[in-house]
């Protein structure tokens, strides 16, 4: 049976392993050791390191409410990008096979929430719609929807739901604000919301 | 140091590399003792070091025994228009993967190897290689080229 070439490598790799023998002696030799620690500068030449760590930790002092809330917006944003980079990377096979994006939507009726055909998806005709399955953001059950570029670039696109808490910290194109990026791991993140569902697109990183 | 996942995990790179399992195995533990005796800098980047290590006992016993030597690299006569983006949407049997796989160079298989199953980009590939992007693309080149002369051109190019 034909699969991608990535998934081909990765179930290639994933039956070698060494064996519990092998594991025993390499524990054995050296499990016990620690790393030899890298040489400690004498006090006087930390001085300058620990004033500027305090003068950090003073400015730091002074962020606002708003920073602070702009920071927990990173990290669930940060978050959300490394659960899509995860999926994009896995490339899982597709639930269902089809071009037709009204029918690939319509195949997930067992999400809580209405999928979109938003017009970033449908806007580059050049695409090719190759199917979807299913998968989780930061816990629910989300969409994933699986492209390709007439390069033959494969993209992945997700629609998913968050609590009202989280929602608020994701970009809202109808407010006017820009889609997130993220890049990380080799991959390109872009997430955003429309509608009140959350959208994100995924790609090898330099495609976007 | 290393639980029994990592240690797969770069066991699994050492066999890349080596076509014995008991030459990657001999291979791991010199990179083990290396690692315990120089350990990286920072605690973050221990399996990239140890990758590293890895790959640098490699070439070091490759020149010492004169087996082989890395493929050089003919980066003039090729059109450097592929990243690793393009093997994206190849397809081939796992049969077919274990034909080509036996015949590619080493640098070739390691390329596929930190793509596929490390999920390096091109350009991580390039800094963990030390090569400089445009020749890792043109390995990247001509693999697919290959791939093209021996599946055709619709499933090596999606």
């Amino acid at each position: 049976m034909r699969q991608p070439m990535k998934q081909a490598i990765r179930e290639r790799f994933e039956d070698i392993e060494l064996s519990k023998a092998q594991l025993d002696e390499l524990a054995a030799r050296f499990g016990d050791e620690k790393p030899a620690a890298p040489a400690v500068k004498p006090a006087w030449l930390r001085a300058p390191a620990v004033a500027a760590a305090m003068i950090v930790l003073a400015i730091g002092g002074l962020f606002s409410t708003q920073v602070y809330q702009s920071h927990q917006d990173q990290v669930l944003l940060q978050s959300i990008a490394e659960e899509v980079a995860d999926n994009h990377l896995k490339l899982k096979p597709l639930e269902v096979q089809s071009d037709d994006l009204p029918r690939v939507l319509s195949y997930f009726e067992d999400l809580d929430f209405q999928l979109l055909a938003s017009p970033r998806i449908t806007a580059d005709s050049g695409d090719r719609l190759l199917g979807g399955r299913y998968c989780s953001i930061q816990g629910i059950d989300a969409a994933q929807l699986r492209v390709a570029a007439s390069d033959g670039t494969l993209s992945t696109w997700y629609e998913a739901t968050l609590p009202a808490d989280k929602l608020k910290r994701v970009p809202d194109l109808d407010a006017g604000e820009r889609p997130a990026e993220f890049v990380g791991r080799g991959v390109d993140v872009r997430i955003w919301q429309e509608n009140g569902v959350v959208f994100a697109e995924a790609k090898a990183a330099g495609n976007l | 140091m290393f639980d029994p996942a990592d240690l797969n995990r770069l066991y699994r790179y050492c066999r890349v590399l080596c076509d014995q399992d008991s030459d990657a195995y001999d291979l791991l533990q010199a990179a083990m003792e290396r690692c315990v005796k120089s350990p990286p800098r920072k605690a973050a980047s221990e399996i990239a070091y140890a990758m590293q290590v890895i790959r640098n006992l490699f070439i070091d016993q490759l020149r010492s025994s004169a087996r082989a030597s890395f493929e050089p690299f003919d980066e003039d006569n090729v059109t450097l228009d592929f990243d690793l983006a393009s093997l994206e949407t190849t397809m081939l049997e796992r049969s077919e993967l274990e034909a080509v796989w036996s015949e590619m160079t080493v640098v070739e298989r390691e390329i596929l190897y930190l793509w596929a199953v490390e999920g390096y980009s091109t350009d991580e590939v390039a800094g963990h290689l030390d090569k400089p992007r445009n020749s890792v693309l043109s390995i990247i080149h001509r693999m697919r080229k290959r791939l093209r002369e021996r599946f055709g051109e619709a499933r090596s190019a999606g």
